[in-house]
């Protein structure tokens, strides 16, 4: 395969030219309100192509060494199904299930440490929220909501 | 189409029909929008005017879920409540346009951004408290029974355990759903009787009328529950599309919506919007992701329904945002 230019290159070749050349020739209406949701989105995408894998596998190993040594019965059950699923493949859709693993134990830790009211635990798992939430942002860019009054 | 609108009336007893400068509208997001004008007799009155066709979208097209004939009723019932354009006709099973559709009178008044842009927000702060004053005091027992009620005595558990659902849900695990259903648990305000919620309180869904009264539309959400939901719901889809009209004077705001409603101050003030802001917004999340989720199993198509679920992102971080303000505020920080 060719890997330049790389996907993210390619997305953002396609935002620009559905912004500069396709929507000119629209004008306005509903048609041009969806291209530029479009081209918002295939923007968004290039970010995330650009990072995805990354991000998800950096935040499920940072989840698996909080949650290290939880012994809340369904958090730990949870990180013991993570730890399970294969983890040497770096296609996306495993990349996304193993996200998805670490998300679910994260989810039932986050449920536990509410429950017992043990805020020093709640604040511990929000930073991993918070990076999360960073890389988010990162995607999102600066948001422009349109379509709506 | 204008044919199949005027078969509609005529199946409603009206006579002499006839539908004329019909349109598509821009800016039904969630349905199909279409503006016509008509004439007809009906009950021995002439009457002529521009109505809105309001429709369902193609099956697997649509960003949420809802029913035109609850939405009908809703309208009929709150009518005289509320400033809402009237419902007028309803084809509850799109026999006669093709889809599920309800006609409303078309209402001149602007859309609330444009005014501002040309008015500023002049006294809409305060219009906007007696818009919620109205819709929340809407008796409880004029609401339809089509209106989708709460289950149990705990209200407010019912709307943070929907964050949980949600989650529980979705195509993928989602513990920043967790961590605000455990937050909002952790801070309940104090209760309120229970009315109607429109949850999708947004400029997006108000006009500005020749009074200078705000005007609310789509009610397809509204459901009765705890309608400080829709004062956060405002202030959060303010800061993704400002102006935040609450926040212009939030005492001032909250002041005006106490003398409407009833409630104390304890039961309504600015850190209590705030925490609705998150609290208030789960009815809308939810459809979102669900339409989402769809899309993911292969159920659903639509780049709107893949930008609309995008858009979530920024919840989170907003969501988070609040629930550290509301934090430092409860603990005497800034």
């Amino acid at each position: 395969m060719l890997s330049q230019p790389r996907t993210d290159q390619v997305l953002d070749a396609i935002a620009a030219d559905l912004r500069n050349t396709i929507a000119p020739a629209l004008g306005e209406g509903a048609a041009a309100v969806t291209l530029e949701q479009i081209a918002q989105l295939v923007e968004r995408l290039a970010r995330r192509a650009a990072h995805e894998i990354g991000w998800m596998h950096e935040e499920t190993a940072a989840i698996d060494e909080a949650l290290d040594g939880d012994t809340e019965p369904t958090t730990a059950a949870a990180l013991d199904e993570l730890r399970s699923a294969p983890a040497d493949s770096l296609h996306l859709a495993d990349v996304a299930r193993r996200y998805h693993l670490a998300s679910a134990a994260l989810s039932r830790a986050i449920e536990a440490a509410f429950a017992a009211a043990d805020t020093e635990r709640v604040a511990a798992l929000k930073s991993l929220l918070g990076q999360r939430i960073a890389n988010e942002q990162e995607i999102l860019g600066q948001l422009d909501l349109v379509g709506r009054g | 189409m204008p044919a199949r609108v005027a078969a509609l009336l005529e199946a409603r007893g009206a006579r002499n029909v006839e539908v004329t400068h019909y349109g598509e509208m821009i800016g039904g997001y969630s349905r199909l929008m279409a503006r016509f004008d008509a004439s007809f007799e009906l009950d021995g009155a002439a009457e002529s005017g521009t109505f809105v066709l309001r429709g369902d979208p193609p099956p697997g097209q649509a960003i949420i879920e809802t029913d035109r004939t609850q939405e009908f009723e809703l309208i009929s019932a709150i009518a005289s409540h509320v400033n809402t354009p009237p419902a007028r006709f309803l084809d509850a099973d799109g026999e006669h346009v093709g889809t599920p559709a309800l006609v409303l009178e078309f209402s001149p008044a602007q859309s609330t951004l444009p005014w501002i842009e040309a008015n500023g927000t002049a006294d809409l702060p305060v219009r906007l408290a007696e818009l919620a004053g109205a819709l929340h005091t809407v008796p409880v027992d004029a609401i339809p029974a089509s209106t989708p009620r709460p289950t149990t005595d705990d209200v407010l558990g019912e709307q943070i355990d929907k964050w949980r659902r949600t989650a529980d849900g979705h195509v993928e695990a989602l513990p920043i759903f967790h961590y605000m259903a455990g937050w909002l648990d952790a801070h309940r305000p104090l209760p309120v009787p229970l009315g109607l919620v429109h949850n999708d309180f947004s400029s997006a869904n108000m006009l500005v009328d020749e009074n200078g009264d705000l005007v609310i539309v789509d009610l397809e959400l509204a459901t009765v529950g705890d309608p400080r939901q829709d004062l956060g719901y405002f202030k959060a889809y303010a800061q993704a599309v400002p102006p935040d009209l609450i926040d212009a004077d939030p005492e001032g705001f909250c002041a005006r919506y106490r003398e409407l409603t009833g409630y104390d101050e304890g039961q309504l003030n600015p850190a209590v919007v705030a925490y609705f802001s998150v609290a208030g917004v789960i009815d809308v999340v939810s459809q979102l992701m669900a339409s989402g989720a769809a899309l993911a199993r292969g159920e659903a198509s639509g780049s709107l329904i893949a930008y609309n679920s995008d858009n979530i992102l920024f919840g989170h971080a907003a969501w988070m945002a609040a629930t550290e303000a509301l934090e430092a505020a409860l603990d005497g920080g800034t």
